[in-house]
């Protein structure tokens, strides 16, 4: 067995054995000045890397969304310290390194200074495919001393559609091209017979290929400074140290959690759905104990199947740690010790955790849906300790479109329109979530201009802006989705579709009785006639319209219309096929009948709440030529509400006993029987509960079918 | 030096009178370790009922003393029993099919088939406590246990 | 210094600080002298004559004599950032592209976190929009488009201009604003839709300023192009006014020259003939331009300026003689898209702040600060939480009697008290070990803030010279070069007005910038290439056109404007090009075409290293500009004769103990006026002046040379 391999297999068993990295902290307590500048010089290299890497890079989601992160890691492959950008990363890296240790690579393979790994597998680091990883290892004194690593999202995989999130792939084989784990450089030169490889097999081979010289840049400038550095500090001083940083973060994140969260069990729930038939559960059990150790259970996760939504164990863990790193950790040294410090379940041949390695993985909705149900349990913990600033409703889920084909640079391309980066987010507890202005897997969100996009795919948009009422209504409302409508121009060669999850339901959630951000979805109009209206100076449409059931393209243009809202995949396309798309909006704060009529008469002002809402949802009565607030109106419509519900609601133990005889019955939709037939299946502890809460029999492991009347 | 709030600060605070900018101070400075008891105090203050407040559940649910016993209280008084009982199972319930147009837009709601949306409320004061978007058939979640006991 | 200007023609440049205005007066002869006055936020003209009023006396001239002897006013003005930061503009109305009202309000999500601290960049519930300078109901949409490839996509529908005109005038706005896209593609739409509303307002009557986007900033991306407008339109006015109350006054003075105004990408231009908006960050650029004047006096090509002042550190970069230009600014959280000299900033200063982290017990210094108000703890003016400054005089650094010369008084008991109490008891430490810790992790944090400016463009360290200035520049140079591998450290006896010095040693420029769309295949035959090259001397051609004519107009003889062609040049379907200054004024055939991209590759390698090439890909032009500088008056540093490396009897004013390599050990004093040209002061030593103190390490010493620059070796 390899050095590595012996290594890491004992670090893993002592933190099993122990509960910790390292036992004390004795460099830090002998010296903690000189302990924490070493930190900082660490930290400044992973983010210069960034940075020369944003410059080199060609793929427009690093360059307009910053999608692309630096790391340190240890010998082990723990992350040290990683740069900022999209902390879905933080350990998809460590993932990796670890998987080629276990691999034997060390023997196998062989490491030396020089050499450069590239992964794409989202079984074995990175989210999907993607998610391009390339990590080099560092050498001091000849002996392998740690890793450093970069990752970038390339948006073209050469997969079965264009843009690298194929909506219509049903197993991993039709997600382009896979590389686990290969040599593509050595003696710090990229291998020419791979980049021939690439370029012949993606349709924009030059986002790939110039990523690879970036990462291999900021790669390369890591591992120069830290050997410098550990010429400066001493081998055994770098080596103590880089373990202690990470025992440090698992003992502050521990002090974090107990300092600002109420101790007590949480339990939510959400769902990713699929096309027009599946629904997959994603439930949270999270406890905190009074020493602050958390405990996540995802117990109760739906089976994996034959779409795009299974996501692997690394992309899962990345995507629920760049949750936890938001809106928990993110006061601490970004590396492997919060990862540590929590106890995580999510139970193997789930759904987030395949079987093996067939399933397709493409669309990382259902790991972005374990934040969701983070953001419910800890914003409810953060309300309990009193911290209400922090409370931050859970968030929406995004879609985008993706097309390519040839450009109008008469270029083969592939590609997509980052504006799933600019999701409204989730209501704060004392205000509102901001519009159009993040996503779950990206706190440096950003939609990039759109002179930007059009210079880059053969699009033109007639409009993009604030979806008015998308956020989910509350005392704080959800922030808004960004909506889009475009049509495709100078070319007639090209292939178009969506991708994105939580289809057909709502994006987000809402909390203490705020409601759901509004639904996602996509429409298109092909073979219209805009080019007749444009030159006839006719109106156009510009946006969806204050009625979302009659949209302004729908009552504007006349062609071959696909208003299934549903995510569809990649299409021929050609110029002057209108395309439609609201992004994904966050969840609502509080009773919306609470809310101060003076935001809601902002929001009327700024044209993102439309009056017919304001009075109808918000109890707020506003005039429509003055757009001042009527406060006796108000106070009397807000009282009905109020009445009405107390008339419409039944009490709860009537509900209970309604709904069991629906269940005993069979009477529910047929995507809830299949939802609870697989989990009542494969989750015995979510069987129990279910069986519990709607007294239920012992045998109740399946829906009943529903019992249909034959007449003579 | 550990922060420390002013509780008129906390009670605009909590009562969402202070400006987003002013918020962000506030965020941005270590957490104040006294935070709980001043909300306390405070939530204390606001309520018409004299029982002693041991923990804020969420708006309106706070888990009182009451001679003894802890049970979930809404801030107009109404009460819901013990708290280690799911409050839903004391509330009323409607279930509102999303696509009815009464909340969102026909095109804006999700599927009856995938999703319903169970909104509670308290029988005392008619305030809307949750909003569950869940499958039809789907149990109440029981959203928060506070670990209480000492 | 300079002595005293005898019947010369003088050069004056006025930098309005914070809290002071440094007057700094040349003259022909390159002869110079400082003056400093308080600034008036209020009116800003007052602190500006205040200032002259307090320099002239200096130069044994009355204040007529004084003024009928300037030929160039200079002046740094802050007048646009504070309209922005204090919202006190002027409204205009905007006209934009139907379909992207809502523009301002959706913002760029970038623009909600953009200068964040990194842990604010992860925490993102304190994210935060920005509140638009032009509310939703001042915006009006009007069908139209223009196409990436220039192309009239959507014709403009002229009526509805009309009508958007008509509403704005009766909502009554200061000024139009409009902003197509693509108009720097294709401006036919975005001028003709000016004619119009000017035709509308003619007909209301109204004398309203209308400003669009293709001539306030001629770049792609929609929002930093129609940021850049709005801020125009929202401050132009009030910057003329001053600029007209000043040359009012000026005229009464009987001053004859021309008043100029500093642009944020470095060089004057005649006050009337500047876009507010170009001033926007003219503030901390003279120190950059200092740092080109004294690369230029030594021959360095490569130059770092450190300006370390009370609450910030600014650093910034010029390369190969040339002012690093940042092409996507943010001003007041507003992304721009004009040029601005690129200048890194980070909380690091006397002031800076710090701390013991509760939950992990790290030791935390920055980036908070304490300001003026409540300021350092020795100060003795309010402030209970331990700063830097308060580090420093605890380390012996600062003399607590002789803080601005003696004007502030610091108090060193309650500074090491606060430091005792909150930052060495936890940690266990002494208080001297506490205070070297809080040293130690801002010299640490602004080192790296060096090396990462410089890294992160991908070049080296060791190709560089490092100035260190401003008030605590000095104090800290030593701690923050060290380990640097630099050419050299300088520091200047007229550290703190340096930016000032460095202002006046400005040229006229203008910066010129066009977009075009040129897509250049991997390999291309000669004729395409020659095609190419036309089609950039065409552009060229324009743009020169354009700066002659602009400089004629100020009143330059052509024969003394010098130009620098430009073209942002990079590899196909890259996101990021590099300036690349071409070696050829035109292509004359496909040898120069090859020239120039040599050029590129060449600039490349220097940045990323040749691994990191990529010809295969073919390049991307889609904008090239133009520099026309001419030269100026500008002060000169006379060299004086050396005399001997011992300093004179009369500079060493004692010594006092002070922090060095572990322990405090006795450091000599000297009072830096009383030093020669020539002098060396071997460390352990500190060399007082009035506005700053230079700490000099044992293993280092201090050489002034015949310009009296003190060099750090």
């Amino acid at each position: 067995m390899g050095k590595l391999k012996e290594a890491l297999i004992a670090k893993e068993r002592s933190m099993q054995e122990h509960g910790y990295y390292e036992p004390a902290l004795t460099l830090k307590e002998q010296d903690p000045i000189k302990f924490e500048v070493l930190y900082t010089k660490l930290v400044h290299s992973v983010l210069n890397a960034r940075e020369v890497a944003a410059l080199v890079s060609a793929s427009p989601v690093v360059r307009e969304m910053g999608e692309c992160v630096f790391g340190l890691y240890t010998a082990e492959g723990d992350a040290i310290c990683l740069s900022v950008g999209i902390m879905l990363h933080i350990h998809t890296m460590s993932r990796m390194i670890k998987w080629m240790i276990m691999n034997d690579y060390e023997e196998k393979v062989g490491f030396k200074e020089g050499d450069y790994f590239f992964n794409n597998d989202p079984y074995i680091g990175g989210t999907h495919s993607p998610d391009q990883l390339i990590v080099t290892p560092i050498y001091c004194e000849g002996e392998l001393v740690g890793w450093s690593g970069g990752v970038t999202h390339v948006p073209e995989t050469g997969a079965v559609e264009p843009g690298g999130l194929p909506a219509s792939a049903t197993t991993r084989f039709h997600e382009g091209i896979i590389m686990p784990c290969v040599r593509i450089a050595e003696n710090d030169e990229l291998k020419k017979d791979l980049e021939v490889f690439v370029s012949r097999n993606v349709r924009t081979p030059e986002w790939w290929l110039l990523d690879n010289r970036a990462k291999v840049a900021g790669c390369r400038m890591i591992r120069d400074d830290v050997k410098k550095l550990v010429t400066a500090y001493g081998l055994a001083y770098y080596t103590a140290a880089s373990h202690e940083y990470i025992e440090d973060t698992m003992r502050a994140t521990k002090a974090k959690a107990r300092s600002v969260l109420f101790p007590g069990r949480y339990r939510a729930t959400a769902f990713s759905g699929v096309g027009r038939r599946l629904l997959i559960h994603v439930p949270l059990e999270m406890t905190v104990d009074r020493e602050g150790q958390l405990a996540m259970d995802f117990d109760g996760l739906s089976s994996p199947g034959a779409h795009p939504q299974n996501n692997t164990l690394p992309s899962t863990e990345g995507a629920f740690m760049c949750t936890a790193i938001q809106h928990l950790f993110y006061d601490s040294r970004y590396n492997a010790g919060s990862f540590y410090a929590m106890k995580l379940n999510i139970p193997a041949g789930t759904v987030l955790n395949p079987p093996n390695i067939f399933y397709a993985t493409g669309l990382i909705s259902t790991s972005i849906t374990t934040g969701i149900v983070w953001n419910d349990c800890v914003s409810r913990a953060y309300y309990a300790k009193g911290y209400r600033e922090e409370v931050f409703a859970p968030n929406a889920m995004t879609v985008g479109m993706h097309c390519g084909g040839i450009d109008q640079y008469g270029r083969i391309f592939g590609g997509f329109n980052m504006e799933s980066s600019s999701c409204g987010s989730g209501a704060m507890g004392v205000f509102d979530g901001l519009d159009t202005a993040y996503a779950q897997w990206n706190p440096e969100a950003d939609m990039g201009d759109a002179e930007v996009w059009e210079q880059i795919l053969p699009i033109v948009w007639l409009g993009r802006g604030i979806q008015p009422d998308s956020g989910g209504f509350g005392k704080f409302r959800g922030g808004n989705a960004i909506e889009s409508l475009f049509f495709v121009a100078n070319t007639n060669r090209a292939e178009m579709g969506s991708y994105g999850g939580r289809l057909p339901i709502f994006t987000s959630s809402g909390i203490m009785g705020g409601y759901p951000g509004s639904r996602t979805y996509r429409n298109i109009i092909q073979n219209t006639d805009l080019k007749a209206r444009i030159a006839a100076q006719q109106p156009l449409p510009h946006y969806e319209g204050e009625t979302p059931d009659q949209p302004e393209m729908v009552r504007l243009l006349n062609g071959k219309a696909d208003l299934s809202r549903g995510r569809y995949a990649a299409r021929p396309v050609q110029e002057y096929d209108v395309y439609y798309q609201i992004n994904g909006s966050g969840g609502g704060f509080g009773d919306p009948i609470e809310r101060d009529p003076l935001l809601v008469q902002r929001d009327v002002r700024n044209k993102v709440t439309i009056l017919s809402n304001a009075e109808r949802i918000y109890g707020v009565a506003i005039d429509p030529a003055t757009l001042e607030i009527d406060e006796a109106k108000t106070k009397e419509l807000r009282a009905g509400i109020r009445k009405a519900r107390l008339a419409r609601g039944v009490p709860a133990r009537e509900y209970i006993a309604r709904t069991r005889q629906q269940l005993l019955n069979g009477e529910v939709s047929g995507v809830a029987r299949d939802l609870y037939d697989d989990i009542l299946r494969i989750s015995p502890q979510f069987a129990r509960q279910f069986r519990e809460f709607w007294n239920l029999p012992e045998d109740y492991t399946k829906v009943p079918e529903p019992v249909t009347l034959t007449t003579g | 030096m550990t922060t420390s709030h002013p509780k008129d600060l906390l009670r605009d605070l909590l009562e969402g009178k202070l400006s987003s900018e002013r918020i962000r101070e506030i965020q941005r400075l270590p957490k104040d370790p006294d935070r709980f008891e001043k909300i306390i105090a405070i939530e204390q203050g606001r309520v018409p009922w004299p029982e002693r407040i041991l923990v804020c559940l969420q708006e309106h649910l706070y888990v009182v003393d009451k001679q003894g016993e802890r049970i979930v209280k809404c801030s107009c008084g109404h009460e819901f029993g013990d708290y280690r009982v799911n409050w839903k199972e004391s509330a009323l319930v409607y279930e509102r099919d999303p696509q009815d147009g009464e909340v969102y837009a026909h095109t804006r709601a999700a599927d009856p088939e995938f999703t319903l949306l169970r909104e509670f409320y308290c029988p005392g004061c008619g305030a809307q406590l949750e909003v569950e978007a869940v499958p039809p058939g789907y149990p109440f979640i029981f959203s928060f246990l506070p670990d209480l006991d000492d | 210094m300079g002595n005293t200007a005898s019947e010369h023609q003088l050069l004056c440049y006025l930098d309005t600080g914070g809290t002071f205005t440094d007057c700094f007066v040349v003259d022909e002869s390159g002869r110079f002298i400082i003056g400093k006055a308080p600034s008036t936020p209020g009116d800003i003209a007052e602190g500006f004559f205040n200032a002259i009023e307090a320099t002239t006396p200096q130069i044994g001239l009355s204040l007529a004599a004084f003024f009928r002897r300037l030929r160039i006013l200079g002046y740094g003005t802050t007048l646009v950032i504070n309209a922005l930061l204090t919202r006190t503009g002027r409204q205009p109305g905007l006209i934009i592209t139907k379909g992207f009202e809502g523009l301002l309000l959706m913002e760029r999500a970038k623009q909600t976190w953009t200068e964040y601290e990194r842990i604010d960049r992860m925490h993102v519930v304190t994210h935060r929009h920005l509140e638009p300078l032009v509310p939703r109901a001042l915006i009006h949409g009007i069908t139209e488009r223009i196409d990436c490839l220039g192309k009239p996509i959507i014709p403009l529908y002229e009526q509805e201009v009309r009508e958007a005109a008509r509403a704005l005038i009766a909502q009554g706005v200061e000024a139009i604003v409009i902003s197509f896209l693509w108009s720097f593609m294709n401006d036919r739409h975005e001028r003709r839709a000016g004619e119009i509303v000017r035709e509308e307002l003619a007909k209301a009557g109204k004398d309203i300023p209308v400003f669009l986007g293709v001539e306030i900033s001629p770049v792609m991306r929609e929002l930093s192009r129609t940021n850049a407008a709005i801020i125009e339109a929202y401050t132009a006015p009030l910057l003329q006014g001053a600029i007209k109350g000043v040359q009012r006054r000026l005229g009464e003075l009987g001053f004859q020259g021309s008043l100029q105004l500093m642009q944020s990408a470095g060089g004057l231009a005649p006050a009337e003939h500047v876009k507010a908006v170009e001033t926007v960050q003219s503030g901390p650029v003279g120190g950059l331009m200092g740092g080109k004047f004294i690369g230029d006096l030594y021959g360095i090509q490569n130059v770092i300026t450190t300006d370390a002042g009370g609450t910030s550190f600014d650093v910034g970069l010029v390369s190969g003689g040339h002012v690093n230009i940042n092409r996507e600014p943010v001003c007041a959280r507003m992304i721009l898209g004009v040029p601005v000299a690129e200048i890194i900033s980070i909380g690091a200063g006397g002031g800076t702040l710090a701390r013991i982290d509760p939950l992990t017990g790290r030791l935390e210094v920055g980036p908070a600060s304490a300001g003026a108000v409540p300021g350092p703890v020795c100060y003795d003016t309010g402030g209970s939480q331990p700063t830097v400054t308060d580090a420093d005089l605890t380390l012996g650094y600062l003399n607590p009697d002789y803080f601005i010369g003696g004007r502030i008084k610091l108090n060193k008991p309650k500074a090491e008290e606060a430091i005792r109490t909150q930052i060495a008891a936890p940690l266990g430490l002494s208080v001297i070990e506490a205070a070297a810790g809080i040293r130690q992790i801002i010299d640490a944090k602004m080192r790296d803030t060096i090396y990462g400016l410089v890294a992160a463009r991908g070049l080296a360290i060791s190709d560089y010279a490092l100035l260190a200035f401003g008030g605590a520049g000095p104090t800290h140079a030593a701690g923050y070069a060290e380990g640097l591998p630099l050419k050299g450290v300088l520091m200047f006896p007229y550290s703190a007005a340096f930016s000032a010095f460095g202002a006046a040693t400005a040229d006229y420029e203008h910066h010129y910038t066009r977009a075009l769309n040129m897509v250049v295949p991997p390999v291309a035959a000669d004729d395409k290439k020659i095609e190419l090259g036309e089609q950039l001397n065409r552009v060229w051609a324009d743009l020169e056109a354009q700066a002659r004519e602009q400089m004629a107009r100020e009143g330059f003889d052509p024969e003394r404007i010098t130009l620098r062609f430009l073209a942002m040049i990079r590899y196909g379907r890259q996101l990021n090009d590099l300036v690349v200054t071409s070696p050829v004024r035109r292509i004359e055939g496909a040898a120069d075409w090859d020239a120039l991209i040599g050029a590129f590759e060449q600039l490349y390698d220097e940045r990323y290293a040749r691994a990191a090439r990529f010809p295969e890909a073919g390049y991307d032009i889609f904008e090239v500009g133009l520099v026309a500088s001419a030269e100026k008056i500008k002060p000169k540093l006379v060299p004086q004769p050396l005399e001997d490396a011992p300093p004179p009897a009369g500079a060493r004013k004692g010594e006092r103990p002070a922090y060095f390599d572990g322990q405090m050990v006795p450091a000599a004093v000297y009072e830096l006026a009383n030093l020669r040209p020539g002098n060396v002061v071997p460390g352990p030593a500190i060399i007082e002046d009035p506005t700053t103190t230079f700490v000099v390490p044992p293993s280092k010493r201090v050489e002034i040379d015949q310009y009296f620059t003190l060099w750090l070796k």
